[in-house]
């Protein structure tokens, strides 16, 4: 949290990109490993044709 | 609050609920839920401009998680997405600019919100009556998408995913700068502008506009993220607890569209759309502890039908298939 505020007042810039990258990141490793969590499930879902 | 601070227990509890609450509407409907959720937040103490930028953060990463869930049940065009987005962004920009003028003579607040109730009681008022009509057995009205699908200036392309033989690009980039233009000019992230929109105006089918719009929304949940981050006013620990929450919401909100029937669907929307303009009618006329509370009841009241919904459907599903679910077991 230090760094990140340290970080913040230097470069807004890269810190926003981080907080970007960090966020699309997050949402992605969370989805995939809630797609394997619900297929353990048996809630697997296919295309609807 | 600052930008990254770790919250108290109680804190975290209600910030887990209000990300999954705005995960199951958000992807059940295509939309972000900023309407839903920066209200939350300012109630559970973020100043404005953090409700607003934790929000988009969390926005960002919930939007991506439907999207996967999307594409894997093949509700995305994303021929489609991407010349939306050809359009939204020139929009975006175009909105942007205008209501820096407005700000000029001292009109933004009053133009903005009037602008907001008129948009949202007309896209609501024609869901509401569409979505009723198709409820009681009438066949969707098609003539607004042949309107869109009548301008055929060249190039033409066709949208085999959303089953569209022949469309000019014109006419989707048009639309994409249509809806840029007021989402930027609302000051939202635009998902219940373009949702109607791909629906009613191109006549794509109502799951493939929600899976589609969600792409728009990762885009510009993320513009914005950056933008609000670079001032410092996301609190990230805050967006990543209501991403958790998102995530596991938005895997059931998008499941939920599978069994949904599509008129429901858009009953469900228009309802919300309907609500949203009371409460910003509401503040419009000051009485903001009302708008708050018409936007949480909201919220919650939304979460039980559309879950409701999606057991109902697995339920009769299995009852229906009983050997395909031994089998996969």
């Amino acid at each position: 949290m230090e760094t990140g505020a340290v970080l913040l007042h230097a470069s807004p810039g890269v810190y926003a990109a981080i907080v970007v990258t960090g966020m699309v990141a997050t949402g992605f490793a969370l989805g995939c490993a809630l797609d394997r969590v619900m297929r353990l499930f048996g809630l697997q879902i296919d295309r609807v044709e | 609050m600052y930008a990254g601070s770790i919250p108290t227990l109680p804190l975290a509890i209600a910030l887990l609920a209000v990300g999954f609450c705005v995960g199951v509407a958000g992807s059940f409907f295509g939309v972000g839920g900023a309407f839903l959720v920066t209200p939350a937040l300012n109630i559970l103490g973020f100043p404005m401009a953090y409700a607003i930028g934790t929000d988009l953060a969390h926005m960002t990463g919930k939007s991506i998680i439907a999207s996967i869930r999307h594409r894997r049940l093949g509700h995305i065009d994303f021929r489609a997405g991407a010349l939306l987005l050809a359009g939204t962004l020139p929009g975006v920009k175009f909105g942007a600019m205008s209501v820096m003028k407005l700000e000029k003579i001292g009109a933004t607040e009053l133009v903005v919100r009037l602008t907001y109730i008129v948009v949202l009681t007309l896209i609501g008022g024609l869901v509401l009556r569409e979505s009723l009509r198709a409820n009681r057995g009438y066949q969707r009205e098609r003539h607004r998408a042949l309107l869109v699908r009548r301008f055929r200036i060249p190039p033409l392309v066709s949208l085999s995913a959303s089953n569209i033989k022949s469309i000019s690009i014109w006419g989707i980039i048009l639309l994409g700068f249509a809806t840029g233009f007021l989402a930027s000019f609302l000051g939202v992230g635009g998902g219940f502008i373009r949702m109607p929109a791909l629906i009613y105006l191109i006549g794509m089918p109502t799951r493939l506009a929600i899976g589609t719009d969600l792409i728009e929304v990762v885009f510009s949940g993320a513009f914005g993220t950056y933008l609000y981050a670079h001032e410092g006013r996301v609190d990230v620990i805050a967006a990543l607890v209501m991403l958790m929450g998102a995530s596991v919401g938005s895997h059931l909100g998008t499941l939920a569209t599978r069994y949904v029937e599509s008129g429901r669907i858009r009953l469900y929307f228009a309802i919300t759309i309907l609500c949203t303009a009371l409460a910003v009618t509401a503040k419009q006329l000051g009485m903001r502890s009302v708008s708050a509370g018409i936007l949480l009841t909201l919220g919650i009241a939304l979460v039980a039908p559309i879950l409701y919904g999606l057991f109902k459907g697995i339920r009769d599903e299995r009852t229906a298939c009983p050997e395909k679910e031994l089998e996969a077991t």
